[in-house]
């Protein structure tokens, strides 16, 4: 028992962040898994954190009410951002959240409250590891039970074909906006643990870059269960960890196994436990959705 | 009447593809749509089902104007149809297939199956529906179509690429649909089929409706034998 | 030289020198979107690894210079490797995904791992910080033209740009290739029955897209004559504004655009500070995209059932 403790000690904030980046990935799957590219949820999560730290920092809320403030306010700036593009084609999500990142950006940086480009310091460090992996599991539990209930199986169909979902009754536009919605509540939430997880937060930390990061963990991971993000989040947060003297080849590294997932295994990693199915599905020409 | 269109117009850049057509569809009949390759017949169930909006003119659902309703909101209200170039959801089961064509029933999958016994399919039931045999895929979205328990379905062409035995039992089950209180609506170039399963026909050409009547009617009429160019077109 | 395009915020009418910056910033935004544009076009994807090409260009031409290469000739260096790497990143990233028809979701991301790569490679080699060109190796020349002040280096690469522009406009309208860009663009299916060599045509789009990419890249390196790893990014996003007021898809849709944004940005500094100066772009960005997302000369998709 003392050695296990000593190595949580050790590794506490790796550990903590592949928690974290776990559930980051699970926001961005949910879009993915209706067949869509959203680059936001960075931006998501750096609305929630700054939201849920300024609350208990300046002004007292409880922790546990300040996460829920920060995810709801993603949230809520998810609808609108959503409503907008999702009744136009796919690529216009991917533009929209990606100028809406730099967006967050530019705001953090200029409003003062938020420290600006200093960032934000002296947050209490309130989150434990217990409160990252329970928040994951019930999340993850939660998202599992969506995906293999009526409205999972809608947003598959979407992703197979959304002029035939749609002619089936299935209202695409909602739904995809529902998964996009949930992602950002998931990303806040996130966002908001990261927040007291390390007492000082910055706006680079939610930028274009660490988008691009959990988009990585979730294709990489494989799409076709939440175990997917899960996978490459743990991956990708461990690796390095281990691997110092790469660390500088990190991106490159990302970069070239993206690449190598999407042209030969595009579900993702996970799916090496299915290769049965993934060549059935190869034989008929789905196997980049299903 | 259960579905009244009338005067639909639908344009692409300066080509009317769909012009000033009428159609009114009694409940509980098989209602044949013919024509030409090109006649518009696609486009203009298109319309219909709303997957592309009128440009003028106005359709009538039981009673209601639903002119631009999407379709998702169409199945809604008991519209099913299926597509021209078949549209399955090709990497999920068979099962699956019908179990989200009954999502606005709530996709049962013990529904969805008494369906696919129905329509002899059930064996397949966890191939995934890109696996299936041309005929067994035009099958499935029949069966998907089902699912729904639509008042009105609309079928493109769902005799093609079937063998004479396949289309002959297509052609029982669209008569049958009719006492099961399922109006039905068919866009098809088998001429035995449209002969054998049809109540009424009407025909299309360069857009608009030049002949409606019986098949016998139509069978006699020279401007339907013009349209074609005087071949017959047999599947 | 001077660190940037001159923005001096005045609160009278526009200027003559702000209509000239104006018009060199648009030049500049227009050759880059013009690459994005002409592979949506013909391809329907969006080639998220276009920026990073911008960027390598204006390494290149760095590099090139470094080694004792005259500006000029290093504009058309970066023009030609910037070419075929476009056409190598189709090869690795877009090309095994067109064989099996995979959504346009995948090769979005595909490109997002090229960029990583490349963008990678450049820090490697430069570091993440502002570069410049070699002292002396920029023109510095100024002249006036009717009490305005104008210099050689933005009037060049106005010429330039405008050239390429012109060019591009050519090709597109008056050469067999593209005819076949355009025949692919519309109905990828009937060109390849017409016998067009589909896969050549690819190339040739990958080269001429990111070869104007990696252009404009340069003119904007000399421009603020500040080269670094991350100057793609702001940029996509001022590109995606062009495309998107300008109509996704549309070539002169690119250039209309690229001028509209250069415009606007110009006279939005008259009541915004200049750290703001992006948000214009980007609220013309979700503006349009509420009130017209077609933009000015797009086509509305029509999905064919």
């Amino acid at each position: 028992m003392d050695d296990l403790a000593a190595f949580l000690a050790a590794y506490q904030t790796t550990i903590g962040f592949i928690g974290l980046n776990a559930m980051l990935a699970l926001s961005v799957w949910l879009t993915l898994y209706t067949g869509q590219l959203t680059l936001g949820n960075a931006a998501f999560a750096g609305i929630a954190a700054y939201c849920s730290a300024l609350l208990t920092m300046k002004a007292g809320f409880p922790f546990p009410l300040a996460l829920a403030c920060g995810a709801a306010l993603a949230a809520a700036v998810a609808v609108p951002l959503g409503a907008t593009v999702f009744r136009l084609r796919g690529v216009y999500l991917a533009i929209a959240t990606l100028a809406f990142g730099e967006i967050v950006r530019v705001a953090i940086l200029a409003i003062p409250i938020t420290g600006r480009g200093q960032g934000l310091v002296g947050i209490p460090t309130k989150t434990e590891l217990w409160h990252i992996f329970a928040s994951l599991l019930i999340i993850a539990a939660a998202l599992e039970g969506l995906r293999r209930s009526t409205v999972g199986r809608a947003w598959a169909a979407i992703r197979e074909d959304e002029i035939a979902a749609a002619s089936q009754g299935i209202p695409v536009r909602r739904y995809q906006l529902a998964a996009f919605v949930l992602g950002a509540l998931v990303a806040g939430w996130a966002g908001g643990l990261a927040a007291h997880f390390d007492f000082a937060i910055q706006p680079d930390e939610f930028g274009f870059a660490r988008a691009v990061q959990i988009l990585v963990f979730a294709v990489v991971g494989g799409i076709p269960n939440v175990l997917g993000p899960i996978a490459g989040a743990l991956l990708f947060t461990a690796l390095p960890a281990i691997l110092q003297p790469l660390q500088e080849y990190r991106d490159i590294f990302q970069g070239v196994i993206l690449v190598l997932v999407i042209v030969f295994l595009p579900r993702g990693l996970v799916t090496v436990l299915e290769l049965h199915r993934t060549a059935r599905l190869r034989t008929i020409g789905a196997e980049d959705v299903a | 009447m259960l579905l009244e269109a009338s005067g639909l117009t639908k344009r692409f850049g300066g080509v009317v593809a769909v012009n000033a057509v009428d159609l009114a569809i009694m409940e509980g009949e098989v209602f044949g749509l013919i024509g030409p390759n090109g006649a518009g017949k696609t486009t203009l169930i298109n319309v219909i089902s709303g997957q592309f909006r009128a440009d003028g003119g106005t359709v009538h659902f039981a009673g209601a104007d639903v002119t631009r309703l999407r379709p998702d909101q169409l199945a809604r209200r008991g519209i099913a149809r299926t597509f021209q170039a078949i549209r399955l959801f090709k990497g999920l089961t068979v099962l699956e297939n019908v179990r989200l064509g009954g999502f606005v029933r709530g996709g049962s999958p013990v529904r969805a199956k008494a369906l696919l016994e129905r329509m002899g399919l059930a064996a397949r039931a966890n191939a995934l529906a890109g696996e299936l045999a041309y005929g067994d895929q035009r099958r499935l979205e029949l069966a998907r179509a089902l699912a729904a328990e639509p008042k009105l379905l609309i079928l493109d062409e769902p005799a093609a690429g079937m063998n004479p035995t396949e289309s002959a039992a297509l052609r029982v089950l669209l008569r049958s649909l009719g006492a099961e209180g399922i109006t039905t609506v068919l866009i098809e170039h088998d001429v035995r089929l449209v002969m054998g399963a049809c109540d009424r026909v009407a025909v299309l050409s360069f857009g608009r409706k030049i002949a409606q009547g019986t098949p016998a009617q139509i069978q006699g009429d020279p401007a339907v034998r013009d349209a074609y160019l005087g071949s017959d077109d047999d599947a | 030289m001077r660190p940037g395009p001159a923005m001096p915020a005045r609160a009278c009418p526009i200027q003559m020198d702000q209509i000239y910056n104006a018009i060199f910033i648009g030049s500049i935004y227009a050759l880059f979107a013009l690459g994005f544009t002409l592979v949506f076009s013909v391809l329907d994807i969006l080639n998220l690894a276009h920026p990073a090409l911008f960027t390598l260009g204006a390494f290149v031409a760095l590099f090139a210079m470094q080694q004792g290469v005259p500006a000029a000739l290093a504009v058309l260096v970066a023009f030609l490797v910037c070419g075929v790497a476009g056409v190598i990143l189709d090869r690795i990233a877009f090309a095994p995904l067109r064989r099996r028809n995979a959504p346009p979701l995948s090769a979005m991301i595909s490109s997002i791992g090229v960029s990583l790569i490349i963008i990678r490679l450049i820090q490697l080699k430069y570091g993440p910080d502002l570069q410049a060109y070699p002292a002396g190796t920029l023109p510095a020349a100024v002249f006036s033209v009717g009490g305005l002040e104008l210099d050689t280096l933005r009037s060049a690469i106005i010429a330039l740009a405008i050239g390429l522009m012109l060019g591009l406009t050519y090709l597109v309208r008056r050469t067999r290739l593209g005819r076949e860009l355009r025949a692919l663009a519309e109905n990828p299916r009937a060109a390849r029955i017409l016998g067009i060599d589909v896969e050549r045509a690819i190339a040739a789009t990958f080269f001429l897209s990111a070869g104007l990419g990696g252009v404009a890249g340069v003119l904007y390196g000399f421009a603020t004559n500040s080269p670094f790893s991350q100057m793609g990014l702001g940029f996509e996003l001022k590109a995606f504004a062009v495309m998107v007021v300008g109509g996704m898809g549309s070539i002169p849709g690119a250039v209309l655009g690229a001028y509209i944004l250069s415009f606007g940005e110009i006279a939005s500094l008259t009541f915004l500070p200049s750290e703001l100066r992006d948000a214009f772009a980007y609220g013309l960005l979700f503006v349009v995209l509420v009130v017209r997302p077609r933009g000015i000369l797009g086509q509305r998709a029509v999905d064919r059932v």
